[in-house]
């Protein structure tokens, strides 16, 4: 065996070496784009899905509580004002309103946060035979509401979703024809 | 001397592997992203299921509607809800008895369905409720 032979190396040489990785580039260049699609889609459908979580938590609490809204002595609804984003009834204890990107509902002055990352909080009052009313209510205006329509959008990032709902007032169940 | 080293053949064996892995690796991490985002359109379904729900018992309770205006020919199908183009909803009311099976009145069956696509499949969802006579 001559010296050449014992010292020949078993592995690349220069031009195998630079075909692989050009090989590989060309495969990672091309999987690079459908990877990060891949995982971008991956990480904003998990925002997606907690932004719906939060956003369903918050609607569940404020259906209840605007089905909820107690008669005043007229036997109307006691409601002192709605507004497109906000509305405040039961004698002026309760209240809801869009801070800043956030939803806070109010009882007995003391705050709480309902969601965050608000982008829209609308409010639609309707009357009896679902007629929309005017965007801003107050005092007596309010008398004639029946039900209220509720959207919600909110976003994160590239992450978004949306939620709409209506509620019926219902002390207004038994209500007499007039 | 021998280094251990790999060759081109089995270099290129493992580029080949992995090109097989990748394509099943990126769709079923497609398939977990759909996964997670079922369930924000089974939500919003549900909420405006809510909403078409809310109507009718409204309209059950309204002086000027009432009991009569509660027939599922108040309630058109909505091939697509306005605002929420990917969702259908229709209505289904079904008057009966006190046993809510067989014919009579007095109990009002109400289902609110919401349609939706997902990944090319079809999706339902129901919310029921009973509406009675008021006393009068």
């Amino acid at each position: 065996m001559s010296r050449r032979n014992l010292v020949r190396r078993v592995g690349f040489t220069l031009v195998e070496a630079i075909a692989s990785m050009a090989v590989l580039a060309v495969i990672a260049g091309a999987s690079v784009s459908v990877t990060w699609s891949a995982v971008r889609g991956f990480t904003d459908g998990a925002e997606t899905l907690r932004l719906q979580s939060q956003g369903s938590v918050a609607v569940e609490r404020l259906t209840r509580e605007l089905r909820a809204i107690p008669l005043d002595e007229a036997g109307t609804p006691d409601i002192q004002e709605i507004r497109a984003d906000g509305a405040t009834w039961a004698g002026g204890d309760r209240a809801v309103r869009l801070e800043s990107g956030t939803l806070v509902y109010t009882r007995g002055g003391v705050d709480a946060v309902l969601c965050t990352d608000v982008t829209t909080f609308r409010l639609q009052a309707y009357d009896s035979v679902d007629t929309a009313l005017g965007e801003t209510l107050a005092g007596a205006e309010c008398d004639a509401v029946r039900r209220i329509g509720i959207e919600l959008a909110l976003r994160s990032g590239e992450a978004s979703t949306s939620l709409r709902t209506r509620v019926f007032v219902r002390a207004m169940a038994l209500e007499e024809a007039p | 001397m021998h280094r251990p080293a790999f060759t081109l053949t089995e270099t290129v064996a493992a580029m080949v592997i992995l090109g097989v892995a990748m394509p099943a690796m990126l769709t079923a991490l497609t398939a977990a992203h759909h996964d997670r985002v079922a369930p924000v359109l089974a939500s919003q379904a549900r909420w405006l299921a809510v909403e078409q729900l809310e109507t009718v018992i409204a309209d059950r309770s309204s002086p000027r509607l009432g009991w009569e205006h509660i027939h599922a020919a108040s309630y058109p199908p909505e091939p697509s809800v306005p605002g929420m183009a990917a969702f259908a909803r229709e209505v289904s009311i079904t008057e009966t008895g006190p046993d809510l099976q067989t014919a009579g009145e007095g109990y009002k069956t109400v289902i609110v369905t919401v349609r939706w696509s997902d990944r090319g499949r079809e999706r339902a969802l129901e919310l029921a409720t009973i509406l009675t006579e008021l006393p009068s």
